[in-house]
């Protein structure tokens, strides 16, 4: 007997990194997962096979949440298969590395553009395609997945930060909108994490070629692991917050 | 306290109405010249110029839509022929949300809320900031909201914008502090303006904001004065030392 037993999520980028962790996580817990994934069909494949052995159902959906057509597709597929989605976590993201990390006077529209439709566009699309369903079922479950980011404001950052300060604005709004109709919506915000983004970002800011080379300077003596995320959005979604809603817990080992 | 800003020269996007207009003609009294940039009403664009004229400062409107890159290359180009050097920046033109919930959103309102603000703030930033190093003295002042930190219900694009906007302005004083610019936001909060009227009007139900002044802190509707007066604080000597930093005006909340 799992915490989310019956319930099914669908998790966005849900193929790789922190997205993996966090469908293998729910699963683990009894519920069923809709995998999103952008770019990599053998690694949303490879997630898929490894919650249908936890005993659990999976399904792979691709989608560029930045898109709004995609969104409605891939939020149409997932009910047609499961019959509900209990469960959204908006996680699939692009790094600020990706855009080269611009300063905001340098930046070019289009990079900040792309960013804020991955970030803040593809969860209010989401939202709106699923929230209706999820108000009918006993309880749904929001969750974005964040970033110290959108607290810390580094330079070099501002358009990643934007957009995740505008996810997290959109996240509180709605936690007071639908909270009536049983609906919790959470933000997890990561700090450093052990994935292919948050490598990215510490070749690029610090020179690094592995994440070993930082255990030492981190907290706790160890850079954060996409489980220690997954944990997070597990917590958010099951029974011990059952009174929890609009909040935000960082996960960066302080 | 006298704030002295002869010599300078202001771009206050949205600047021919409501708290736009107050802060053109704050920063024109302080003795700065200032550029306006308008969407849709020449008249009272030129209106604001010819109060600043009066003054005995110089004053030139600009047509554009922030949101619009192209608007605002074109807006700059010209403003910087006509006035050589713009030192500060005010983004301050907006519009407001149309008071749904985030699953009753029109998705193109949403992202036309979030272009005018977040991208809009961004691409003047683009275009003056870089003029700005190599002045004295620096100012971008963005023009936010008390949205931004309570994240009312019914105002997701708008909740979405002005968090965006406000992570835009911290990351931007951290990267351009060593050019000598500052960056700060002010967040006002309801203010008797057009916008102010017709949101009132939406939620409370009133015809007058006279009717509101016994409620609200002060016995008084905040006005679009009290927003300049920050804004032309934030610019000055007063504030040489004061980068990074929201200014909230309105009268303590309720």
């Amino acid at each position: 007997m799992g915490d989310l037993d019956g319930r099914t999520a669908l998790v966005t980028g849900g193929s790789r990194g922190i997205g993996r962790a966090i469908s293998l996580r729910l699963a683990a817990d009894g519920a069923d997962i809709a995998i999103n994934y952008h770019a990599n069909p053998d690694a949303a494949a490879a997630v898929a096979a490894e919650v249908r052995a936890l005993g659990r159902r999976a399904e792979v959906y691709q989608a560029d949440v930045a898109e709004e057509a995609d969104c409605a597709r891939l939020a149409e597929a997932a009910l047609r298969d499961f019959g509900k989605v209990d469960i959204l976590v908006n996680n699939a993201g692009i790094g600020a590395t990706a855009v080269g990390r611009p300063l905001v006077a340098d930046s070019g529209p289009d990079p900040f553009e792309r960013l804020m439709a991955a970030h803040a566009f593809g969860p209010f699309y989401l939202c709106q395609a699923l929230v209706p369903q999820m108000r009918a079922l006993p309880r749904g479950d929001i969750v974005m997945i964040s970033s110290i980011a959108a607290q810390g404001f580094g330079a070099t950052g501002g358009t990643y930060s934007a957009a995740k300060a505008a996810m997290e604005a959109l996240a509180y709004t709605l936690a007071k909108e639908e909270r009536a109709n049983g609906i919790h919506v959470n933000v997890v915000a990561p700090g450093l994490v052990e994935t292919d983004m948050g490598l990215a970002l510490v070749k690029f800011t610090r020179g690094v070629q592995s994440m070993r080379e930082l255990d030492a300077s981190q907290p706790f003596g160890r850079v954060g692991q996409p489980e220690d995320i997954a944990n997070a959005v597990a917590f958010f979604c099951g029974p011990r917050s059952a009174y929890i809603t609009n909040q935000r817990l960082t996960v960066s080992g302080g | 306290m006298t704030i002295d800003l002869s010599g300078r020269a202001a771009f206050v996007t949205g600047g021919s109405r409501g708290i736009g207009r107050a802060i053109a003609l704050a920063l024109a009294s302080a003795g700065a010249d200032v550029a306006v940039n308008y969407t849709r009403h020449p008249d009272e664009a030129n209106e604001a110029v010819a109060e600043i004229t009066a003054l005995g400062r110089k004053a030139a409107a600009y047509q554009g839509d922030v949101g619009d890159f192209e608007s605002c290359s074109r807006m700059t180009e010209q403003a910087l022929k006509d006035f050589g050097a713009f030192s500060i920046l005010v983004n301050n033109a907006g519009i407001a949300s149309r008071g749904n919930a985030v699953v009753d959103t029109d998705p193109e309102e949403m992202r036309r809320v979030v272009r005018t603000h977040v991208f809009g703030s961004q691409h003047m930033s683009h275009l003056l900031v870089p003029q700005m190093r190599t002045q004295p003295r620096g100012d971008v002042v963005m023009i936010s909201s008390g949205a931004a930190q309570s994240f009312g219900g019914r105002g997701a694009p708008y909740n979405m914008a002005k968090a965006g906007m406000e992570a835009l302005a911290y990351t931007l004083a951290k990267e351009e502090r060593e050019h000598g610019i500052h960056v700060n936001v002010v967040a006002p909060g309801l203010v008797e303006t057009d916008m102010g009227n017709r949101l009132m009007r939406a939620r409370r139900n009133i015809t007058s904001m006279r009717e509101l002044d016994a409620d609200s802190p002060f016995g008084r509707v905040c006005q679009p004065q009290d927003i300049a007066d920050a804004v032309a604080f934030l610019c000055s000597e007063e504030a040489s030392y004061v980068t990074g930093q929201r200014i909230t005006v309105n009268g303590g909340g309720f």
